[in-house]
C-alpha cells in the first residue's frame, strides 16, 4: 500500500478547532513511520497544493454539524466520489476550506485517488488553547482508528 | 430581502469560519443609502492577553498562528519589536535572509489573492472554482507562482505554514547557499510569470474610483518597504519612527462593531499595496517599475480596484529581490545574534502583504512579557472599506441583491482583508423601506 499523507487542519488557539493539529502532534510523538504528517490552517488552495501528487490522503479536522461534542465522523472520497452524501461543507469548522479544496481539486484534476476525512465534533471553538474533555477523549479513539484502518496506518514505533 | 414597506437593508454575514467573523449591514430608506456598518475583522485581542506572562522569545511562534496566510509578517514584526526592546540589531546577511523569507510570503499571498480570490470578481465568476473551469492554464500559472513562494518559506522558514526556523535574533539554522541556488530556475520562471500577471490584470475592467484617505506605509527610503523603522504618508504629513505609532494612530471602538477602527491624528488612512507603491514606487527594482508604467500606473495610485495591478507589480519586485538576495547570499557567521532581555518597551513593524503590521511589547528584566499590542492591517483598513462600500452601494442601488452582494464583496476584497481566504464570506440580506 502506498505511503499516506495525513493532514491535520485547524487552529490550536481556538480550543477544539485545534484537534487536527493535536492529532498530528500525537502521531509524531508516537513515531508514525509510514505516513507523512503535516499541519494546515484550512486555506483551500494550500490544501490542494499540499495533497497534489499524493494518492492516499487523510484529513483530520474539527467539525460542527450540530451533534454532540466528541462525535466522530468519517467520510471517504474515492476517485472523486463520496461514500455517502457527505455534507462536508456543512460540517467542517473549516467547511469552506475543505469543501472548496475538494471542488477546486476536482476542477484542476488534483484530487487524491483516495481521500479520507476524519472529523471530531467540536464543542468549544472560542479563543484559547486546549481541547474540551469530550473532544480530548474522542481524539484518542480517532487516533486508534486511524492507526488501525487508515491507508498506510498500522505500523508504529516508539 | 425587499420588504413591502420599502426599507431595503443589506445584512451581509460571514460564513461560519472560526478564523474571523464578518458582517455588513446596509440600510436604504426611500431609495437613499442611510447606513453602512461593517464588522469584518476581530483584532487579535486574545493573543495580546495570552502573551502576557510568557517569555520574550515566544511571540514569533505564537503570533504566527494569528494568520494562516501571513505567518512571516507576524513573526517579523514580533522579532523586530522584541529586538528593539532588548537593544539587539539583526542586519547584514541575517537581515537579508529575513527579507528573502518575507519575499516568499509576498509571492505566496499575493498570488493567492490575485488569482484565486480577486480575479474572479473582475472576470464575472463567483469564485476560483468556476474560473478554473474556463481558465485552467491561467489558474495553473497562479498556483505555480504561489508554490515558489511556499518553497522559499520551506527552505528558509523550515515549513510553509507557521515557519519553525524563525527566532528572536535570527534563525535556528541557516540555509546552505546550494539550497537557495536550487530555487533560482523556478524564481526566474516566476519573474516571467509575474510580468505576464501584470499584463493580464492590467487588462481587467477596472472601475473608476479614488479614495481620498491618507496612504500610510513603512518608508525608510533605502529599499522598497518590507521591514523598517520609519512610517510615512503620501502627503508627507505623517513621518514618524515606528516607536511613535501609538502616539499618532489610535484604535477606537465603534458602536456597531466588536472590532476597533483605526484613525491617525490627521483622519482616515489606509495601509497596503497602494500605500507602499505610492510612497516608494521609485525604489522598485527597474523591471517592476517598468511593468508598472507599462500597466498604466502613475506615481500615486488611489484606486483600490487597481490594487490587483499593484499586487502583481509587487510580485515582480519580490521575485527580482529574491533572485538578487540569493545571488548575494553568503552565510553569516552565526544563525542568530544574541538577544539579552532587559526591562524595556520595544516596537516593530513590517509590511504584511495586506499592509503595515505593528507590534509592541513591554518586557521585564527577566524577559517576561508584561504587555503586548498587535495592530493588524485589516483593522486599520476597516474604516476605508466602510467608506468605499458607502460609495459603491450608493452608486449601485439599482442592482438586485445578488449583484449588489457581489459588488460589495469585490469592494471588500480590494483590501485583501485577513478573512479573505473565504471566497464567499458575505451573505446578503436586503431591506428597502419607504416612509
Amino acid at each position: 500500500m502506498s505511503r499516506a499523507l495525513i493532514i491535520g487542519v485547524g487552529n490550536p488557539f481556538r480550543h477544539d478547532d485545534g484537534v487536527g493539529i493535536a492529532a498530528i502532534e500525537r502521531l509524531r510523538q508516537r513515531g508514525v513511520q509510514d505516513a507523512d504528517l503535516v499541519e494546515e490552517s484550512g486555506e483551500p488552495v494550500a490544501l490542494v497544493q499540499r495533497w497534489s501528487g499524493w494518492e492516499r490522503v487523510v484529513l483530520v479536522d474539527a467539525v460542527d454539524s450540530g451533534g454532540r461534542p466528541g462525535d466522530l465522523h468519517r467520510f471517504e472520497c474515492v476517485q472523486g466520489q463520496w461514500d455517502a452524501a457527505a455534507p462536508v461543507a456543512a460540517v467542517s469548522t473549516h467547511g469552506l476550506g475543505v469543501a472548496e479544496a475538494i471542488e477546486l481539486g476536482r476542477a484542476l484534476d488534483r484530487l487524491p485517488e483516495h481521500l479520507l476525512l476524519l472529523g471530531i465534533e467540536a464543542g468549544d471553538v472560542s479563543d484559547g488553547v486546549g481541547l474540551s474533555p469530550p473532544v480530548e477523549e474522542a481524539l484518542e479513539a480517532l487516533l486508534e482508528d486511524l492507526l488501525k484502518t487508515a491507508p498506510g496506518g498500522g505500523e508504529t514505533s516508539g | 430581502m425587499t420588504h413591502g414597506n420599502g426599507t431595503r437593508s443589506l445584512d451581509v454575514h460571514a460564513l461560519t469560519r472560526v478564523e474571523g467573523e464578518g458582517a455588513l449591514h446596509v440600510t436604504i430608506t426611500d431609495g437613499e443609502l442611510t447606513d453602512v456598518q461593517l464588522n469584518i475583522y476581530e483584532p487579535p485581542r486574545f493573543f495580546e492577553a495570552f502573551l502576557r506572562g510568557r517569555g520574550f522569545e515566544e511571540p514569533p511562534d505564537i503570533t504566527a498562528r494569528i494568520c494562516g496566510i501571513c505567518p512571516v509578517a507576524y513573526q517579523m514584526s514580533a522579532c523586530l519589536a522584541i529586538e528593539d526592546a532588548c537593544g539587539a540589531v539583526v542586519d547584514g546577511q541575517l537581515g537579508a535572509l529575513r527579507r528573502l523569507l518575507y519575499c516568499g510570503e509576498w509571492i505566496e499571498s499575493h498570488a493567492l489573492h490575485i488569482y484565486m480570490l480577486h480575479a474572479p470578481d473582475f472576470l464575472g465568476y463567483d469564485g476560483a472554482i468556476s474560473m478554473a473551469k474556463d481558465h485552467r492554464a491561467v489558474v495553473e500559472r497562479g498556483l505555480r507562482l504561489k508554490k515558489i513562494g511556499n518553497r522559499l518559506l520551506e527552505v528558509i522558514g523550515g515549513r510553509a505554514i507557521h515557519p519553525v526556523n524563525v527566532r528572536v535574533g535570527g534563525f535556528y539554522r541557516l540555509p546552505a547557499p546550494s539550497e537557495l541556488a536550487e530555487l533560482v530556475p523556478e524564481l526566474e520562471w516566476a519573474r516571467r510569470a509575474a510580468l505576464e500577471t501584470v499584463e493580464w490584470v492590467a487588462g481587467f475592467p477596472i472601475p473608476a474610483y479614488e479614495g481620498d484617505w491618507e496612504l500610510v506605509a513603512l518608508a525608510d527610503g533605502a529599499e522598497y518597504p518590507i521591514m523598517g523603522r520609519r512610517i510615512g504618508s503620501v502627503s508627507g504629513r505623517l513621518d514618524i519612527p515606528v516607536s511613535e505609532f501609538s502616539h499618532h494612530i489610535r484604535e477606537e471602538h465603534v458602536e456597531h462593531s466588536n472590532a476597533l477602527h483605526a484613525r491617525w491624528d490627521g483622519g482616515e488612512y489606509v495601509v497596503g499595496p497602494l500605500a507602499r507603491y505610492s510612497l516608494s514606487h521609485g525604489l522598485l527594482p527597474a523591471v517592476a517599475r517598468k511593468a508598472a508604467a507599462d500597466a498604466g500606473l502613475g506615481p500615486v495610485c488611489r484606486n483600490p480596484f487597481q490594487s490587483i495591478v499593484v499586487r502583481a507589480v509587487e510580485v515582480v519586485a519580490a521575485c527580482e529581490e529574491a533572485l538578487r538576495l540569493i545571488a548575494e547570499y553568503v552565510p553569516p557567521p552565526a544563525p542568530a545574534v544574541e538577544v539579552v532581555p532587559r526591562a524595556a518597551i520595544g516596537h516593530g513593524a513590517s509590511e504584511a502583504p495586506r499592509g503595515l503590521l505593528y507590534h509592541r511589547y513591554e518586557i521585564d528584566a527577566d524577559g517576561v512579557i508584561m504587555a503586548a499590542t498587535i495592530v493588524p492591517p485589516t483593522s486599520q483598513n476597516q474604516r476605508a472599506i466602510e467608506h468605499d462600500l458607502t460609495h459603491v452601494v450608493q452608486a449601485n442601488l439599482h442592482l438586485d441583491d445578488l449583484a449588489l452582494t457581489a459588488r460589495c464583496e469585490h469592494t471588500i476584497r480590494n483590501y485583501d482583508p485577513c478573512i479573505s481566504c473565504a471566497t464567499h464570506f458575505l451573505d446578503l440580506r436586503v431591506d428597502r423601506v419607504s416612509r
